[in-house]
């Protein structure tokens, strides 16, 4: 081989394996951001106690804040649920670390106080870029008397978008609530009321509320200039009176803009029909005797 | 009554038909998290944009991973660390047994893009457009665009967006172009990857050329056999692995070679090295195993695919013959034989 072959050789191997390595390390990894929470250390949208995590990005930890809630620690379930544990709240703020492992993505966060005849549970999910088993598990977990859960996280890539729906599970001591209202109040300022079928499921439909979605939605200009893709927090909230003890719930994640957000198909479908006309002449026939 | 027999083609027909379900639709049938699952192990253009897909292709995290974790880090840190290698170490072992195990024939039995470029061709032959092969010159033109698609956008602008000298849209510069993004989203349902985006400038070009890629591409897959894979960088990422893979193409010198050439004739990726080399040469960088020369090579046990020591598919006389009766070399059916002897009209191939 010769020298310049073989440089030729090492060169595209080191870029490879470079490539190789990136590409697999964690490659959940890259979700992380999509995962964070866009809150603020002041939250004027709802009276509900909220879970926040931190805007900072630190690896290997999250940062979450306690809004409207005195507790001395929370506790962590990972996505394969083995082993919980509790993390000491320091200032209103807590900083989980992640154990890494295989426990799967998704974590879920929460703490439950009990005053008197009140028994109020916050809780959120996040997300460390773990491989391991789906979150099924961890949302199937009763983790408090009255527990508010997803039936399903989004998957990597994904997120509670504005106009789509998602199910969340109300249950009492494990058992699906039936017909119970749900508050649903989100950072843009919607207010709903819903309730559960007979299967303890409720049917959030995430609103196209962001400043300048309302617009878009409709298919007015999609303002240019804007981020690409917003996102706000959201709250549920549960209450269910029992064996004279009140139960109060509280589940709180984030929700994005919709797929058309800031998006024009008219012009995508514009310039697929001018690459199809660009190749048409490849279709043409070859004349007799001469090309096509 | 005619009488099926299970060829080479049809066996990876079959294989392809079934990963292009389950890759597109996989989420659907198999479980909500199931790409949370599979993901990044394929490699293949699998569109994790794709919102019940079942894999996503490995492009998208090494594109995140550059941006993000190695750019942004050095950035960071100033350099490297081994606390930010040491990971990169352990999932590459995973990754590169994939990569070493079948190498290039995700390219030709698994990719669901490759797999609908195929489709379209078929129609193509259907509807009687012309077919179009590159000569060596041509080829060797063409070849070069996919190491820079694989440098430039998978690699060198994720990782200048991470070093904050690029636009942040160029963090997935070659998922903002990616053909896949928008066909197997569409073959979901789903033409929110149709839409460009207006929200930036940058946004907005990649939006651009990522529509007109699709639109040029369907259209190019009726006359031009597997227009995108000549290009795509996942082609490329596999070529720097092909001589460690385990299942490769194996070709050994015949004399009756230089009459014949009609393994490049078959080839979906007019590789003429498969008709004028042998030996390792003759596994080329383009190559997507698909084994088409293999089966239309006239010669016994001159071109075969292995995978380790065992022989997965051998050329013979005999399988040639059966073969050019059901399909020709070129991927256009044998024109009927009839009495008027007006059937075998040429169907309009130039090259």
């Amino acid at each position: 081989m010769e020298i310049r072959q073989r440089f030729k050789f090492i060169a595209a191997l080191l870029l490879g394996l470079f490539m190789t390595a990136g590409a697999q390390a964690n490659t959940n990894d890259h979700s992380h951001h999509q995962h964070m929470n866009h809150n603020s250390p002041v939250i004027n949208w709802t009276e509900a106690p909220l879970l926040t995590e931190d805007k900072k990005r630190a690896r290997g930890f999250k940062g979450f804040t306690l809004h409207g809630v005195q507790a001395e620690e929370v506790t962590v379930y990972p996505g394969n649920t083995e082993e919980s544990w509790s993390v000491a709240v320091k200032d209103n703020a807590v900083k989980v670390k992640n154990r890494g492992g295989m426990k799967g993505g998704y974590h879920w966060i929460g703490t439950v106080s009990e005053q008197e005849n009140l028994i109020r549970s916050v809780s959120s999910a996040f997300y460390f870029p773990n491989p391991g088993p789906a979150p099924r598990d961890m949302l199937s977990l009763q983790k408090s008397a009255l527990d508010i859960s997803p039936m399903k996280l989004p998957r990597e890539h994904q997120h509670f978008r504005a106009g789509e729906n998602w199910d969340f599970l109300v249950r009492l001591n494990g058992n699906p609530v039936a017909n119970i209202p749900v508050i649903f109040e989100t950072e843009n300022k919607t207010r709903k009321i819903l309730k559960t079928n007979q299967g303890g499921v409720v049917s959030i439909p995430f609103p196209y509320d962001f400043p300048e979605e309302s617009e878009s939605a409709e298919g007015h200009d999609q303002g240019h200039g804007h981020a690409r893709r917003k996102k706000a927090g959201f709250v549920l909230t549960v209450e269910q009176e029992t064996d004279n003890k009140q139960f109060i719930s509280h589940f709180n994640f984030h929700y994005t803009t919709g797929a058309f957000y800031n998006k024009n198909l008219a012009l995508g479908i514009g310039f697929a029909l001018f690459g199809m006309i660009t190749a048409a002449p490849l279709l043409r026939k070859a004349k007799k005797g001469g090309k096509a | 009554m005619k009488s099926f027999s299970m060829t080479l083609g049809r066996f990876r027909l079959t294989v392809q038909l079934i990963m292009l379900v389950t890759l597109l639709y996989g989420a659907t049938v198999m479980g909500h998290y199931l790409s949370d699952m599979v993901s990044n192990a394929l490699p293949a253009l699998s569109c994790a944009y794709d919102p019940v897909a079942s894999d996503y292709c490995v492009l998208i995290p090494t594109q995140h991973q550059l941006n993000h974790r190695v750019g942004e880090a050095i950035v960071r840190m100033q350099g490297f660390a081994f606390s930010m290698l040491l990971p990169l170490l352990f999932t590459f072992i995973n990754f590169f047994i994939l990569f070493v195990i079948f190498n290039k024939a995700f390219c030709g039995w698994i990719c669901p893009l490759g797999t609908i470029q195929e489709l379209i061709f078929r129609l193509g032959r259907f509807l009687g457009r012309p077919l179009h092969n590159l000569k060596p010159h041509q080829t060797g033109k063409v070849r070069p665009i996919k190491w820079l698609m694989l440098v430039g956008l998978v690699m060198a602008l994720p990782l200048m967006a991470g070093f904050g000298v690029a636009p942040h849209e160029a963090g997935d510069a070659f998922c903002q172009v990616c053909p896949s993004r928008i066909i197997t989203s569409m073959a979901a349902g789903s033409t929110e990857q149709l839409a460009v985006s207006t929200s930036s400038v940058t946004d907005t070009i990649f939006g651009a050329i990522r529509a007109f890629l699709v639109g040029f591409i369907v259209i190019a897959a009726l006359a031009i056999r597997q227009p995108f894979c000549r290009i795509c960088p996942m082609l490329s990422l596999h070529a720097v692995f092909r001589r460690f893979s385990l299942t490769r193409l194996v070709k050994v010198q015949n004399d009756h070679c230089d009459k014949c050439g009609i393994c490049t004739k078959a080839c979906p990726m007019d590789i003429p090295e498969i008709w004028k080399e042998h030996g390792p040469k003759a596994f080329n960088e383009d190559c997507t195993l698909c084994g088409k020369c293999a089966e239309y090579c006239p010669q016994d046990s001159v071109i075969s695919i292995k995978t380790g020591p065992f022989t997965v598919f051998k050329s013979s006389r005999d399988y040639y013959k059966k073969r050019v009766k059901q399909v020709k070399p070129n991927g256009s059916k044998p024109a009927a034989k009839s009495k008027t002897g007006r059937a075998s009209r040429a169907k309009g191939e130039n090259t």
